[in-house]
């Protein structure tokens, strides 16, 4: 793995960040976000912030930009020092003149980031209206140069278009234009990436990088995900409950963690080396689809219909107590696919069995005793669970539907928790109460509560922090073995497939485009397409768990 | 589709559990309101105990008096006691304000569940609805009580069908987003019936807006009811209502202008207080509200 | 865009279909004589049958209704029963003032509320806000003709500042007919303004929290700059909203206050309609204000492409 590894001992300060604290603005019982932080960035470095989700990272992002929101969030304390001035001490119009010229930021989501109702072209421009009192020509000018250096292509095109006609990916070059058309000292990037689909990913790092070196920023990158560190970073400070709990150059980091939240943290992240794969076992398979579409009729005024095929002519089987992942990225129709297995939505075309019946065309009245047979865990682990409900009623909701009294299903459902490691009294609670993992872990037991044959998981670990994902993936493995369940698997990360997957189905613009053992998919891919989401997988040469490069076989 | 991870941020999170206490304090605006309404309802329910006069009773003599030891607020083009009146009118008009809430917001929620659930009904019930809502309210009010008789019940039908639309138009607005959840999702997957998932994960999404929207309607239905009697279509003039007393004050305005501006004043109060109220229920309930019903 | 216009002009159709068929029904399947409830209780049986005839409500519903919708496609909205003379006729002698009082609340409230709220989300949570909030509740809690007569005694009987009613055409005298519709118009225009107010608050207040928002602030733009270019646009589609399903309150309003400023309106000729039962009158009136309705509402509609560049399908 090749390491940035560059040196910035000598290089001079390009902010310091010194025992920033910021808490909540209730007066009574404010909270502390952040204690105390000490950050240093150096000119031309990459500094990333790592950290958990509520571990104070976005609220340092903003405490620099002077953006913490009114009235919820104040600076407590401490120095945020550029260009030898305290930017906590300055007035907002100062402040104001500082953004975009001086340091600028990126943000999460390109779709909302920028405004709906307003040209891309003129939104960058704004940024020069601000700032400078160039002539019209000369703003164009620069406009049309700072698109051409994150790579738009049609630049002209794209200068008239609004947000919602542009890609994911040409969005967030359009936030990066804006954020360095006036050269800034420092670029604040938060989770940048993370919204986007993991080849734009590996792009736009690669344009951040490409663009700090020629204009010599520094960039605070904040971001949750380990590859994406070890890719980019040149130093890295390990935020958690608003401390740093260690920082370290990259390297340093990734082979000698110093802490053991650090430690926990990387060894937390799933490997992309495939698991063994599960006993075959013999029989009839568990699920079986054949030639699943799934047709979008997008009629338009006039008639012409648009057909948008969002699965076609899906087939793949999955035995008792195996695992099949569906990957691919956002469109691809993996969601599409899980959904109508689930006949969540009826398929245009094809057959699902499960156990015996097909189930593809089953009217609504049929459908119903075969539901029990094949369950569903979804990603939100907010919204999965009604908040009106107590968790024991969620539990035996299916149950009572199939004829079992509410003291039986009662019963199971106290079983139920212990299997997913929760408290027996959590039945009488609410979701409220419980944190995400916990919740996905309810999600779980209310679906293994129907005793199903077929176990959809759409992408059921994908709104978690890490180390809790590591721990339901771990805890669907155990309910794998005890109950003989087989899993349909549902994601776009292709390490959480690695982890928990026996067979892997790649997925684009709705079709299989390669279905092999998982070993196979990962080590020898055989399709264009996996191969580029395989190099795109940030971090991939690193063996985060074991503090060493990955050993290529 | 978007199946990428969208890691709840610290901001949410600080900002969720900052809010929960402040949303829950009570200012000092709805307390005061709440007391108003107390006091005002509490009075023109027991009216009857404590009025000096009938306010029914007529006296030639008395006509446009003003206010005196006898008569608190003066006496009406007719002789009668306008302090009496005014205290016994607000039965009625209380009552037309309760009732049409209660009722537009019960029809309204059958049809909004109805709408919201079953696709096939949906297309046909909403163009009705739009239908009825382009008909202004006072006219087809005023249309209705024409034709079915000035009675209490009539007025209160009147008044309710126009606000119906916009019960229905809420509940399947609350039902359409509610279905998209996942936690409705699963528990299709887990067999329950249609009829269930509509009446105990979908309904109960509806009672917070629905009653705001209550407290709305029931201030709405307590003016239209003035207005109304105002434009002559109101409650017949033998039963004294806030509208009534102010219609039969019309022709007497530039002599004695405490026949409008007495039943006004309370009406007003009673009124503001009700939107006052409903505005902190919003607040209270969900303030994610304030957008879908302005 | 046009597929997006010409679908909006076609959906209006069946709407007002359902209006008209809404209205027919309305008399008809009243229960009781029609004829007997629209002549009143102290009629002869000559008169009821003179009525009866009038209206057509002899023959058969389904005859009934193809008359009735013939005579509508002709324009022809009946015949007043009394004064015998077409309503199209009373309504187009009627209804310039109405057009005129109207026109000028329209604009009388637009221009006050949208930047009342936009003050109040601006400064939200100062005194600024709670004064445009507290406004805003009383415009909601007062009858109109309150409104009207508070202003009547305020401004034309103790400061005799304005006359306390009447009309004057425009044509005739341009400054009496402005100092005559001043009060009608303010009158009016309370409820109206108090309700795009805390619109333009609310929608605002939404925007302002949104990331586009904070992106504009983090590129260094000017506070009101963020307010009027970025925030302002965002929020009109809403804010257009309720000024077409607020035009529903201003018609209900214009029926009260032509009243109580006596002017000669088709508010006025609503009123008297009621007062002397004229059926044909009302229902004219009825289809004549939601057709208006259901047309401002369809140019706001089509405005929304104007200022929403997502609307296109």
């Amino acid at each position: 793995m090749q390491f940035r590894n560059r040196p910035f001992d000598t290089a001079p300060v390009a902010l310091k960040i010194e025992k920033l604290t910021v808490r909540t603005a209730n007066d009574d019982d404010a909270v502390k976000i952040l204690d105390q932080i000490d950050v240093t960035i150096r000119e031309g470095e990459t500094v990333c912030l790592v950290g958990e989700s509520g571990s104070g990272k976005s609220v340092t992002s903003l405490a620099i930009m002077g953006l913490l929101p009114k009235g919820a969030l104040e600076v407590a304390g401490g120095r945020v020092e550029l260009d030898g001035m305290n930017l906590l001490d300055l007035d907002a119009s100062t402040m104001r003149k500082l953004r975009a010229s001086r340091i600028s930021m990126i943000f999460q989501e390109p779709m909302t980031a920028l405004n709906p109702v307003m040209k891309v072209g003129d939104q960058i421009e704004e940024v020069l209206d601000s700032h400078t009192k160039l002539p019209a020509r000369e703003k164009k000018k620069r406009v049309i140069d700072i698109m051409e250096q994150v790579h738009l292509p049609d630049v002209e095109r794209i200068y008239g278009s609004y947000p919602h006609q542009l890609s994911g990916g040409q969005r967030q070059r359009i936030m990066i234009a804006m954020a360095l058309i006036l050269e800034p000292k420092l670029l604040i990037a938060d989770e940048p990436t993370t919204a986007l689909d993991v080849t734009t990913q590996n792009q736009v790092l690669k344009l951040i990088a490409e663009l700090q070196e020629r204009h010599g920023t520094a960039v605070l990158f904040i971001t949750h995900d380990m590859g994406v560190v070890a890719e980019i970073a040149d130093t890295v400070y390990v935020m958690r409950h608003g401390k740093i709990v260690e920082s370290a150059p990259i390297e340093t980091l990734l082979r000698s963690p110093q802490k053991d939240y650090t430690r926990n943290l990387l060894e937390a992240v799933p490997s992309l080396i495939p698991r063994d794969a599960r006993p075959l076992a013999d029989g009839a398979p568990a699920l079986d689809v054949e030639g699943l579409t799934k047709v979008y009729d997008t009629r338009s005024f006039f008639g012409r219909g648009r057909e948008t095929r969002a699965a076609q002519d899906v087939r793949f089987a999955i035995r008792p107590g195996r695992t099949l992942g569906i990957v691919g990225e956002s469109g691809s129709g993996k969601s599409t696919v899980a959904r109508c297995i689930m006949r969540l939505i009826d398929p245009t075309d094809g057959r699902i069995t499960v156990g015996k019946a097909d189930i593809a065309k089953l009217g609504r009245a049929a459908l119903q005793p075969h539901r029990k047979h094949i369950q569903i865990v979804f990603q939100d682990p907010f919204r999965s669970l009604n908040p009106r409900w107590k968790v024991g009623d969620s539990l035996i909701e299916g149950p009572l539907n199939f004829g079992q009294s509410r003291k039986q299903a009662l019963d199971h459902a106290r079983e139920l928790m212990e299997l997913v490691g929760l408290p027996p009294d959590a039945l009488g609670r609410y979701p409220h109460q419980f944190s995400g993992g916990q919740r996905q872990r309810i999600a779980i037991a209310r679906a293994i509560a129907m005793r199903p044959d077929v176990l959809v998981a759409d992408e059921a670990v994908s709104a978690l922090d890490v180390s809790v994902q590591a721990q339901v993936l771990k805890l669907l493995d155990d309910l794998q073995e005890k109950l003989g369940i087989a899993i349909l698997f549902i994601t776009h990360d292709l390490r959480v497939a690695a982890q928990i997957c026996d067979d892997v189905v790649v997925m684009q613009h709705g079709r299989i485009v390669e279905h092999d053992t998982a070993g196979n998919v990962l080590s020898r891919p055989q399709h264009e397409y996996t191969r580029a989401l395989i190099d795109a997988a940030p971090g991939r040469r690193w063996d985060f768990a074991n503090f060493r490069e990955l050993a290529t076989a | 589709m978007a199946a990428q991870p969208q890691p709840t941020s610290a901001m949410q999170v600080v900002l969720g559990a900052i809010q929960l206490p402040r949303r829950w304090r009570l200012g000092f605006g709805p307390i005061l309101a709440a007391l108003v309404l107390i006091v005002i309802v509490v009075a023109t329910a027991s009216a009857y105990l404590y009025v000096p006069h009938n306010p029914m009773s007529m006296d030639a003599l008395q006509r446009l008096k003003g206010p005196s030891e006898t008569y608190w607020l003066g006496t009406d083009p007719y002789g009668r006691d306008l302090f009496s009146r005014v205290m016994v009118g607000g039965q009625v008009s209380l009552l037309i304000g309760v009732a049409a809430a209660i009722v537009s917001v019960l029809i309204g929620l059958v049809i909004g569940l109805i709408s919201g659930f079953f696709r096939m009904a949906d297309a046909l019930i909403m163009r009705v609805m739009d239908a009825l809502m382009a008909i202004p309210s006072i006219l087809l009010a005023i249309a209705l009580v024409a034709l079915v008789g000035p009675s209490v019940g009539s007025v209160i039908f009147a008044i309710t069908i126009p606000e119906v639309p916009r019960v229905v138009r809420l509940v399947r607005s609350v039902v359409l987003s509610a279905r998209e959840e996942p936690y409705v999702e699963a528990a299709i997957a887990l067999g329950s019936s249609m009829p269930k998932i509509l009446w105990k994960h979908l309904m109960p999404n509806t009672l917070a807006p629905l009653i705001v929207q209550g407290t709305y309607i029931c201030a709405s239905a307590i003016l239209t009811e003035a207005i109304l009697s105002f434009l002559g279509a109101g409650v017949s003039t033998e039963i004294p209502t806030w509208g009534n007393i102010m219609a039969e004050g019309r022709m007497f305005f530039q002599i004695k202008p405490e026949l409008i501006f007495w039943p006004g004043l309370l009406l007003s109060l009673c009124i503001l207080s009700i939107n006052l109220l409903g505005d902190t229920a919003r607040d209270l309930l969900d303030p994610r509200l304030k957008k879908r019903e302005a | 865009m046009l597929g997006y216009i010409i679908r909006r002009i076609l959906a209006v159709i069946p709407v007002m279909v359902i209006v008209a068929i809404f209205v027919f029904l309305l008399l008809r399947l009243t229960p009781g004589d029609p004829a007997a409830i629209i002549a009143g209780d102290s009629a002869t049986p000559a008169q009821i049958q003179r009525i009866r005839e009038s209206l057509g409500l002899a023959d058969p519903l389904h005859i009934q209704f193809i008359t009735w919708m013939g005579q509508l496609a002709q324009g022809d909205l009946g015949t007043s029963i009394i004064s015998n003379q077409p309503v199209t006729r009373l309504i187009g002698q009627r209804i310039w003032p109405t057009l005129q009082i109207g026109t000028l609340t329209i604009i009388l409230s637009v221009l006050i509320a949208v930047p009342l709220g936009v003050l109040a989300a601006w400064r939200h949570r100062t005194w600024a806000d709670y004064a445009v909030m507290t406004f805003s509740v009383l415009g909601f809690s007062i009858p109109v003709f309150v409104i009207g007569y508070i202003f009547i005694k305020i401004f034309a009987i103790d400061l005799r500042w304005l006359p306390v009613q009447g009309y004057t055409p425009p044509g005739q005298d341009l400054q009496a007919f402005f100092t005559r519709a001043v009060l009608p118009c303010l009158t009016l225009a309370t409820i109206y303004i108090a309700l795009i107010a805390r619109m333009t608050r609310a929608s605002l207040l939404e925007v302002l929290g949104e990331d586009y928002v904070r992106t504009a602030r983090a590129k260094g733009v000017k506070e009101h700059v963020v307010l009027f270019r970025h925030a302002l646009r965002n929020a009109a589609v809403p804010i257009m909203t309720i000024i077409g399903t607020g035009f529903a309150l201003l018609i209900s309003g214009v029926v009260v206050t032509e009243s109580v400023f006596n002017i000669p309106g088709i508010g006025r000729l609503t009123v008297d309609a009621i007062l002397a039962r004229d059926y044909p009158v009302i229902q004219a009136m009825i289809l004549l204000t939601s057709a208006i309705y259901v047309f401002i509402n369809l140019l706001i509609d089509i405005s929304y492409t104007f200022f929403d560049p997502r609307i296109r399908y």
